[in-house]
């Protein structure tokens, strides 16, 4: 019992705890301007960034070498999309005012990705420019 | 052992959303302590849940949850070190921001 009790507020905790983190993780990526090298890279030149651009920038991302440092909040904010994603499913019958809200947050999550993506873009040119000039 | 665990994780969980319900209330705005607060209540929730499981269902320890405790181990030091390395010390964000609902 006493298990069962301590299983369903851990669920409802961490789900408030994951919710908060990756917002947080949103908010400080939403400060970040996208350079017009990523923009042109992910083909979003004229408009701002979309909702459902996230799964091309995550896989434009993995193209790139790794940093190191931002893997885990990548897939943190994956898996933050994926729910959201379920929840604009589950809004479109139930909650329609949730809807926009959802759109939002996607949206944010599309913009963390491209400025990871930025991030590693500036990273691959600096390792292109330190093997060029160690063979010089 | 599964049982000690599973109350020494949720007493963590407990004291980490008091310490969440502080930084709400206080309107503390540091990023980096936002952040470090969020993926200690993170890593004490999964894994208290995760002990539970154990608890109630000692068959799914060999296939899935021998893993998690692992995982969110190593998720606790990451989760920081992204803070210290890609948020700068002087970055600030409201908190209430962060629990907004949606409208």
């Amino acid at each position: 019992m006493a298990a069962a009790l301590i299983c369903v507020i851990s669920v409802a905790v961490f789900l408030q705890f994951f919710v908060s983190y990756c917002r947080s993780v949103l908010a400080v990526s939403r400060k970040v301007e996208l350079s017009d090298r990523v923009r042109e890279v992910s083909g979003i030149a004229n408009r701002s960034v979309g909702a459902d651009d996230f799964s091309k920038l995550v896989q434009l991302v993995h193209l790139c070498p790794e940093q190191g440092d931002d893997e885990t909040e990548i897939r943190a904010v994956g898996t933050y999309y994926g729910l959201l994603r379920v929840m604009k499913y589950f809004s479109t019958f139930l909650i329609p005012g949730f809807g926009p809200w959802t759109e939002r947050e996607r949206q944010s999550c599309s913009h963390f990705a491209a400025v990871a993506l930025d991030r590693r873009i500036s990273y691959s040119r600096d390792l292109f420019t330190q093997q060029v000039a160690d063979r010089t | 052992m599964v049982e000690l665990g599973q109350n020494l994780h949720f007493v963590g969980m407990v004291l980490t959303y008091l310490l969440w319900g502080a930084i709400l209330k206080l309107r503390e705005t540091r990023t980096r302590l936002i952040q470090m607060v969020l993926a200690l209540g993170v890593y004490f929730s999964a894994t208290a849940c995760t002990y539970a499981l154990r608890n109630l269902f000692p068959v799914l320890q060999p296939a899935v949850l021998r893993w998690v405790p692992p995982i969110m181990g190593v998720w606790l030091p990451i989760a920081w070190a992204y803070t210290f390395a890609k948020v700068s010390e002087d970055s600030r964000l409201a908190t209430a921001r962060l629990v907004a609902r949606a409208r």
